[in-house]
């Protein structure tokens, strides 16, 4: 069967509040550039918080008629913008042939909340000026699997195709099932990660009542939108909100290597896992998140102590942070509980990085795990890992832990761990190894 | 967690069910034989203003208190109560027990077309009429397609793989399909699956009436007849609500253990059509694409199909397709093998229907019955199936649940009988 079958990343894709493109990405990354900022145009009275990661000026007009703009949700247009990107990076082309490619061409691309923005202002139609002005694209613009669909339309894929979802960690579980997809053989390439459009005041308002929010960087606390993202620094006061896509191009390698592909990274192991405890809460000492990453290690055959780089999850919210923090140390230190690990770590300083993106992009929740993979992409290929934007003070939880602050550092980047985690309790772990030639 | 063996056997041992035709299989089971149509007019709102669509197949009778507390019931939709109900049903008929040993082996992989749509819609009128301060700070974890996933872990213990897997009116039929490739590949040995829908929602029924989706009864004619898979004049698909579950696990664990194995879960294909958001693509090619993958990857002739349990929305072009679809995949001998429509009884739960059709898929090969399709009086040529209208004994050795999805995506099962090997 499919059981020695390898799957390499030979192309990515990538909008985010640093622009659209990777490179606009990994620029603003390395250079310690924001994507925050105070959004104008959205009603946010009587809210705590008037800020968050907007993409700039995406205008898709290069791939998308106007009448396909009006239809799809702008999550579904970001996913079709970071797909085109993707395609292109590796090589192949924007649209695949009827026959065996498109055949085995996997589209997996998850949204947390989906066309959420189209839910509401067809709501407001409803109220407002009745049933007969509902959009007859309401409920197919709207659903979470319409990323996945359009793009399959779009590019041509006829392989298998679904949205996986679960939160936060959405992308990560895209890109590691579609990764199981091809170790199976049910597909030999698939586009897969998450994205995310629901910069929307009901959504803010909804996390801003569940007090999940930074408020630090809003107009009415004197604040600085660029700061308020500060993932792992003890002043953090809650995520901030953005959108985004990411996704990958993922290949058997065989065939990536047939076609002359160059690889940029393989994926070595995927691991999922439930809390199973409380719905928005992770689970103490972080134990969901370092069991999802010993079971990308063990499929991976690989040990904590080899990773050399971790794309944190850190959404910059005291306790997320705070559970994650003790989950990479006990990872890394391959002990049985977070004490443990403290005790590890105090004695023998930890040879890993972490760097967490999110300080630069805020959380773009179902995209997020698909933006850290690319992140960990450009750093196995620079050789050159980002810093954390914001991280200042580091909290006393992050003792023993190398997270790179102030500015980039040279480092080999072989054995990465890219973390996902969503409300739930659900727990994504990729394990990616650079590329070495074979 | 153990190695990846795709030779591995995967089979049923569990079911829970919340639907318009019956809460528990035993209901389901004895409406779907004698004919029981859970479709009527609406009363989760007043629907005459838009007639004649005001038909639909609620779920009655339900009470979340048996499933939850007050607390979790005040702040979650029907979708998640249906859910829980139908997976905390499933364990129970499975007779799994999850302990602190077994836990971390099993998972759950749970979706739902929309989620709690419904969430949003009230979240977005409090925040219209009373500001953004009424807006509920529990709306967004508890409204996510995978809420219910989650929630489903939380209240079973099951801390294995969690996901949710959506792909509009398949979903059911994928995370299904992904449910036993979990186990296959070692990740997992048993999986509570299934999805869940709560799509009669007053504004998402509108959005589909626009879509010119819906059908509506026969002229002159009670609510049943609304939805009539495959006739003549079938004239639009009907809502229904509810949740199907399924405990799948590991042939050798479910032995050990002395289950009751309802039927083996032996193939499974997924693939998108790449034509078009909403209608399918022409001769079903998309969906005949996901049958034949599910036959080869489960190694099973398409001699050995003795039934189908298709979409079968009852629309013009979907039902049409669809029938060229199992032409393709199945070849001329499409013509003779029964199919079970049975949305004529439920309506169309969308993301759960994949869950509740391979549900009744499983009771026809354990019962070895087919259930009627109602409704359906004359065939359309232009579909030329056997659809079975009365409800007969047969040998069925195996079946294929096939499902279509908004945006393209189709899915297909095949079950196979269990004859205790």
């Amino acid at each position: 069967m499919s059981d020695a079958v390898r799957v390499v990343i030979t192309g990515a894709g990538a909008v985010s509040p640093l622009g659209r493109g990777v490179d606009a990405l990994w620029s603003g990354l390395l250079a310690g550039r924001s994507g925050i900022r105070r959004l104008e145009r959205l009603d946010l009275t009587g809210l705590d918080v008037d800020f968050g990661g907007q993409v700039p000026n995406f205008d898709p007009s290069d791939l998308l008629e106007p009448k396909q703009v009006k239809r799809l949700d702008r999550f579904t247009q970001l996913a079709i913008a970071a797909t085109a990107e993707a395609l292109a990076s590796a090589g192949l082309p924007a649209r695949f042939a009827p026959g065996r490619d498109a055949e085995a061409t996997a589209t997996i691309i998850g949204s947390g909340l989906g066309g959420a923005t189209t839910i509401f202002e067809q709501a407001a139609v409803f109220a407002t000026r009745g049933a007969g002005r509902i959009s007859p694209f309401l409920v197919p613009a709207s659903i979470g699997n319409m990323a996945s669909g359009e793009v399959a339309i779009h590019v041509g894929a006829q392989g298998p195709s679904f949205g996986v979802v679960s939160a936060c960690a959405t992308a990560g579980h895209a890109i590691g099932e579609a990764y199981e997809m091809i170790r199976r053989g049910d597909a030999d390439r698939a586009l897969a990660g998450g994205s995310e459009a629901a910069l929307h005041p009901v959504v803010i308002a909804g996390f801003n009542n569940m007090r999940a929010l930074s408020r630090s960087g809003s107009a009415a606390a004197g604040g600085d939108p660029a700061a308020a993202s500060r993932p792992f620094d003890a002043g953090r006061d809650g995520f901030v909100m953005a959108e985004g896509a990411g996704v990958l191009l993922l290949e058997r390698l065989d065939l990536a290597l047939a076609r002359g592909a160059t690889p940029l990274a393989e994926i070595v192991g995927y691991g999922a896992t439930a809390d199973a405890q409380h719905i928005t809460l992770p689970a103490p000492g972080g134990w969901g998140a370092v069991r999802a990453a010993r079971r990308a290690l063990a499929k991976a055959g690989r040990r904590g102590s080899e990773i050399d780089h971790v794309n944190a999850h850190a959404t910059s919210t005291p306790e997320g942070d705070k559970a994650e923090l003790d989950a990479i140390r006990t990872i890394l230190t391959e002990t049985d509980s977070a004490d443990a690990a403290r005790a590890a770590a105090a004695a023998t300083p930890l040879r890993a990085t972490v760097s967490a993106s999110k300080g630069a992009l805020g959380h773009t929740l179902g995209a997020a795990g698909g933006l850290g993979a690319i992140a960990t992409l450009c750093a196995m290929r620079d050789r050159r890992v980002h810093a954390t934007l914001n991280l200042e003070a580091p909290d006393a939880a992050a003792a023993g832990l190398d997270i790179v602050a102030g500015s980039p550092r040279d480092q080999e980047v072989r054995l990465a761990l890219v973390n996902a985690f969503g409300f739930g309790g659900q727990n994504a772990a990729l394990l990616l190894s650079r590329w070495e030639g074979r | 967690m153990r190695e990846p063996d795709h030779t591995r056997r995967v089979v049923i041992t569990g079911l829970g069910i919340v639907s318009p035709i019956g809460n528990t299989v035993g209901d389901v089971w004895s409406s779907l034989t004698e004919g029981r149509s859970g479709i009527a007019q609406i009363t989760h709102w007043d629907p005459t203003p838009y007639a004649p669509y005001v038909v639909a197949g609620e779920v009655k009778g339900f009470d979340a208190s048996q499933w939850l507390d007050a607390k979790q019931i005040r702040r979650t939709g029907p979708e998640i109560h249906w859910g829980v109900a139908a997976a905390m049903e499933a364990l129970r008929h499975s007779g799994l027990e999850i302990t602190d040993t077994n836990r971390e082996e099993v998972g759950v992989v749970f979706g739902s077309g929309a989620g709690g749509q419904s969430l949003f819609i009230e979240n977005q009128m409090a925040w219209k009429e009373k500001g953004s301060r009424s807006v509920a700070p529990t709306f967004i974890a508890h409204g996510l397609v995978d809420s219910t996933s989650g929630m489903i872990a939380i209240e079973s213990g099951a801390v294995g793989h969690n996901l949710a897997v959506v792909s509009a009116c398949a979903t059911g039929t994928h995370a299904l399909g992904e449910a036993a490739e979990a186990i296959k590949r070692g990740d997992v040995t048993a999986v509570i699956a299934g999805s869940t829908e709560n799509p009669l929602i007053e504004v998402a029924h509108i959005g589909f009436m626009n879509m010119r989706g819906l059908g509506a009864p026969r002229a002159g004619e009670g609510p049943a007849t609304a939805s009539r898979p495959y006739d003549k004049d079938r004239a639009g698909f009907v809502l229904g609500e509810g949740s199907g579950a399924f405990i799948v696990e590991d042939l050798a664990a479910a032995t050990a253990r002395g289950a009751t194995i309802y039927a083996e879960v032996v193939g499974y294909g997924s693939s998108a059509d790449a034509h078009d958001m909403i209608q399918p693509i022409e001769g079903g090619a998309g969906s005949a694409r996901s049958i034949k993958w599910a036959l080869q990857r489960g190694k099973i002739d398409a001699s050995e199909i003795d039934l189908i349990n298709p979409h079968g929305t009852s629309t013009p072009v979907g039902d049409e397709r669809e029938a060229l679809a199992f032409y393709a995949a199945l070849g001329q001998r499409a013509s003779q093998i029964p199919v079970s429509a049975t949305k004529s009884l439920t309506g169309h739960l969308m993301g759960a229907a994949g869950a509740v059709e391979a549900i009744f898929t499983t009771l026809s090969l354990h019962h070895q019955t087919i259930p009627g399709t109602l409704n359906t009086r004359e065939i359309d040529p232009a579909c030329n199936l056997n659809v079975i209208l009365e409800t007969r004994a047969a040998e069925i050795r195996a079946a294929v649940s096939n499902n279509v999805g908004l945006g393209g995506h189709n899915g297909a099962v095949v079950l196979r009988r269990w004859t205790g090997k």
